[in-house]
C-alpha cells in the first residue's frame, strides 16, 4: 500500500509543486511546503474512496494544506514576493535561444507573482483551470457552483492580465 | 501577454514553471513522526485526566466534603475541556479532505475556538490559584488548618512557587491567544486580498 502511495506522489509531484508555488515565493519555504503537502496527500490517500477522480482529490488536499501554510507561516513576511531569483533562467529548453528563454522566464515569474496576489478562492479557481480541470471539477474542489467558478475565473483572468501588463 | 489566446498562453506559461521534487524518504519520516505525535496526544489527553480521577476515587473517603466537591468540579470541567479539545482536533483533520471552501470555514472556526481555549487557559491560571486559596480558606474556617501548620508545612513557599508557575503559564496562554488571532486575521486577509494590494 505504501509503495502505491509513493508511486502516486511521484506521479503527481510536478502538480503538487505548482500548487506550492502558487502560495509561497521563497524557494526553501516552498520546498518545505511541498513536503508538507505530500505528507497531507499521503495521509489523505488512505481515505480515498474513488467518489471523485484522484487528481481532484489530491488537489483538494494540497490546496487545503497550502491555505493552512499561508495563515500559519507568513507572520510578517510577504509570501507573494520572491526573495530569491531561482525561477529566472530555469524555464525553457536547453536548445532554445537565450533571449527567448530569459523572456519566457520573466513571464513565468510575472505570472507567479500575479497569481500569488489573487484572493485565495480566485487563485484556486485560476490555478485549477491552468491545470486543465473542468468547471465541474473546479466547483467540486472549491465547493462552489459552476456559475460562481465562471465568474471568479473571468475576474481572475482580467486581474492577471492587468497585473502582468502593468509589470511589463 | 498581449495575444489572441490569453488563456492558452497563461496555461503554457503555467506549465513551463520549474518544479521541485518531493523527497519521499523525508515524507515517510514525517509520517512516522506524525503517527507517534498523534499517539502521544491521545495518551497525554487522557493520562492527566485518568490519574486525577483515579486519585479522587482512591482518596474519596479520606477527603473532607468541601475538598471532594471542589475536586469533583475541577474534574468535570477538565473532562469537558479535554473532550472538546479532542473533538476540535479530529474535526480539523477530517475537514482537510473536504472541499476548499468548507475547509477554510472550518479552519477559521478552529482559530476562533483555539483563541477561546487559550483565553480560558489564561484565566484558568489565576482562577486555579484562587481555588487553592478558597480551599485553604475553607480548611482554616472549619479548623482543619491553622496559620502555624500552614507555614510549617511550607504553604507560603508552595503558594509563591505556584504563583510564579501560573504567571508563566498565563503568559504562555496569552501568547497563544495572540498567535491564533494573528493566524485568523492572516487567513481572512488572504481571502479578501487586502494584504498585498
Amino acid at each position: 500500500m505504501h509503495q502505491d502511495f509513493k508511486q502516486i506522489l511521484a506521479e503527481h509531484q510536478a502538480l503538487l509543486s505548482r500548487v506550492a508555488s502558487s502560495y509561497e515565493a521563497n524557494e526553501s519555504v516552498r520546498q518545505e511546503l511541498l513536503q508538507e503537502i505530500a505528507l497531507a496527500v499521503w495521509q489523505g490517500l488512505e481515505r480515498f474512496n474513488g467518489d471523485a477522480s484522484l487528481k481532484t482529490y489530491i488537489l483538494k488536499i494540497a490546496h487545503n494544506r497550502a491555505v493552512t501554510h499561508v495563515s500559519k507561516e507568513v507572520k510578517n513576511r510577504d509570501v507573494s514576493q520572491p526573495d530569491d531569483d531561482d525561477i529566472v533562467g530555469t524555464a525553457g529548453a536547453i536548445d532554445e535561444e537565450p533571449e527567448y528563454v530569459a523572456a519566457r522566464s520573466r513571464q513565468v515569474t510575472s505570472l507567479l507573482e500575479a497569481i500569488r496576489t489573487l484572493p485565495v478562492t480566485m487563485r484556486q479557481v485560476m490555478t485549477l483551470t491552468l491545470e486543465g480541470l473542468s468547471y465541474q471539477e473546479i466547483a467540486e474542489v472549491c465547493g462552489l457552483t459552476k456559475n460562481h467558478v465562471g465568474v471568479l475565473l473571468q475576474r481572475a483572468k482580467t486581474t492577471l492580465q492587468q497585473r502582468m501588463n502593468h509589470e511589463e | 501577454m498581449k495575444n489572441e489566446k490569453p488563456e492558452q498562453d497563461l496555461t503554457a506559461l503555467w506549465q513551463q514553471q520549474p518544479v521541485s521534487e518531493i523527497d519521499l524518504s523525508d515524507v515517510t519520516r514525517r509520517l512516522k513522526h506524525q503517527q507517534r505525535l498523534q499517539r502521544w496526544y491521545i495518551v497525554s489527553d487522557f493520562t492527566g485526566f485518568l490519574i486525577g480521577l483515579g486519585m479522587l476515587i482512591y482518596s474519596w473517603e479520606k477527603l473532607p466534603l468541601y475538598l471532594a466537591l471542589v475536586l469533583c468540579g475541577v474534574m468535570v470541567c477538565g473532562g469537558v475541556f479535554t473532550g472538546f479539545v479532542i473533538w476540535l482536533r479530529r474535526h480539523a483533520v477530517l475537514a482537510s479532505f473536504e472541499d476548499t471552501s468548507h475547509y477554510r470555514e472550518t479552519l477559521k472556526k478552529q482559530y476562533l475556538s483555539n483563541q477561546r481555549i487559550a483565553r480560558i487557559t489564561m484565566h484558568s491560571a489565576w482562577s486555579s490559584e484562587l481555588i487553592l486559596l478558597v480551599i485553604w480558606g475553607i480548611a482554616a474556617v472549619v479548623g482543619d488548618l491553622s496559620w502555624q501548620s500552614f507555614v510549617d508545612k511550607g504553604g507560603v513557599a508552595t503558594f509563591i512557587i505556584i504563583s510564579v508557575l501560573m504567571a508563566g503559564f498565563g503568559y504562555w496562554a496569552y501568547k497563544r491567544e495572540q498567535k491564533f488571532k494573528r493566524e485568523y486575521t492572516q487567513l481572512v486577509s488572504q481571502e479578501q486580498n487586502d494584504l498585498f494590494s
